[in-house]
């Protein structure tokens, strides 16, 4: 009897185990965000860097976020991959929500390119015309890589949070970046610090996965 | 001598009912895994369970005959991939099992 209870916490052991590992293989085992924490500082960097360039970088982010989330996903699921129980109707769903939310917003985005005067690029002095191609090709190519790649909702909200951001920077008249070089402005400030915090949950999850790992080492051959 | 400890009589007959398809370490192990988890790799059942492929295999296509489980192939790049996921009849067998043992376990009295 003895035995057999001791097969059975092993048993909750492994289950336990198992719902972990797929959790933290949907954030890519943290590195999901410090990849993004990654990017916002140095995209707010380079506005206070560059007042022209910098901006485009935060655009550039976007897209750019999704190989690296795929790549830090591929290399640490070397245990094979796991798909949670959370990828449940009710997960599918909110993704799909998720991805609409950011397909009505880059409908918006381009649209609002398309129709209207964007002073802000002209007032940077930036080829208007490079801008434009870099915001309508990295907005379709961000679409493209979360219907692609996306795993939960969660993978849609900071490219959605950051893609209305540049949407109201390059379409209204409001200026929320810096217009000379090193002035410092909320939006830079909220750009470094959510990156900053970001880098660091980041690291938090990937420790608590690297302790997961050693836990699924010594569960391997216990005979659960 | 019958002052020791009371201990219950386990109900013989609930473990004779025991699911002899899930009533195997390897196989119960790899249910346990596939019901806390949508779909998984074969190389994760691999990693976790410490079997060899030939032996998790064969444990695997008994519970696929057994319709506890379903097979996805796919291609991961060049890679073949294959993935699980307990079925409803799996996942039934499984709480049933578990629920006979501590039944049996426990005993009837």
């Amino acid at each position: 009897m003895e035995d057999a209870k001791l097969d059975l916490t092993r048993l909750e052991a492994l289950a336990a185990a198992t719902r972990a590992y797929a959790a933290y293989s949907t954030t890519a085992f943290g590195l999901g965000y410090s990849a993004w924490g990654g990017l916002l500082v140095v995209a707010g960097f380079a506005c206070l860097a560059s007042p022209t360039w910098g901006p485009v970088l935060v655009f550039i982010a976007v897209p750019a976020w999704f190989p690296l989330m795929r790549g830090a996903r591929l290399h640490y699921q070397r245990r094979g991959e796991v798909r949670g129980e959370e990828q449940g109707m009710s997960t599918r769903r909110a993704r799909q929500n998720g991805l609409f939310g950011l397909l009505v917003l880059s409908g918006l985005f381009l649209f609002r390119v398309a129709r209207h005067r964007v002073d802000w690029v002209a007032s940077q002095g930036l080829p208007a015309s490079v801008t434009m191609a870099v915001a309508v090709i990295c907005t379709v190519l961000a679409l493209a890589l979360a219907v692609s790649w996306a795993r939960g909702y969660r993978d849609t909200y900071l490219p959605g949070l950051l893609l209305f951001f540049w949407a109201m920077q390059v379409t209204s008249d409001e200026r929320f970046l810096p217009a000379s070089r090193g002035e410092i402005v909320p939006a830079v400030v909220l750009l470094c610090g959510a990156g900053l915090l970001l880098a660091v949950l980041g690291g938090h999850e990937h420790e608590a996965w690297k302790r997961l790992d050693h836990r699924l080492a010594q569960l391997r051959g216990t005979g659960a | 001598m019958s002052g020791g400890v009371n201990r219950p009589k386990p109900d013989v007959r609930a473990l004779l009912e025991l699911d002899r398809l899930v009533h195997e370490p390897a196989r119960l192990a790899v249910l346990t895994i596939l019901a806390a988890a949508e779909e998984v790799e074969f190389l994760f059942l691999e990693e976790t369970t410490g079997l060899t492929k030939g032996n998790l295999s064969s444990h695997l296509s008994k519970l696929e005959a057994g319709a506890y489980l379903t097979v996805k192939k796919r291609f991961k790049g060049k890679l073949p991939v294959t993935s699980y996921r307990i079925t409803k009849e799996g996942r039934r067998a499984l709480d049933g099992y578990r629920r006979r043992l501590f039944d049996g376990l426990e005993g009837s009295g």
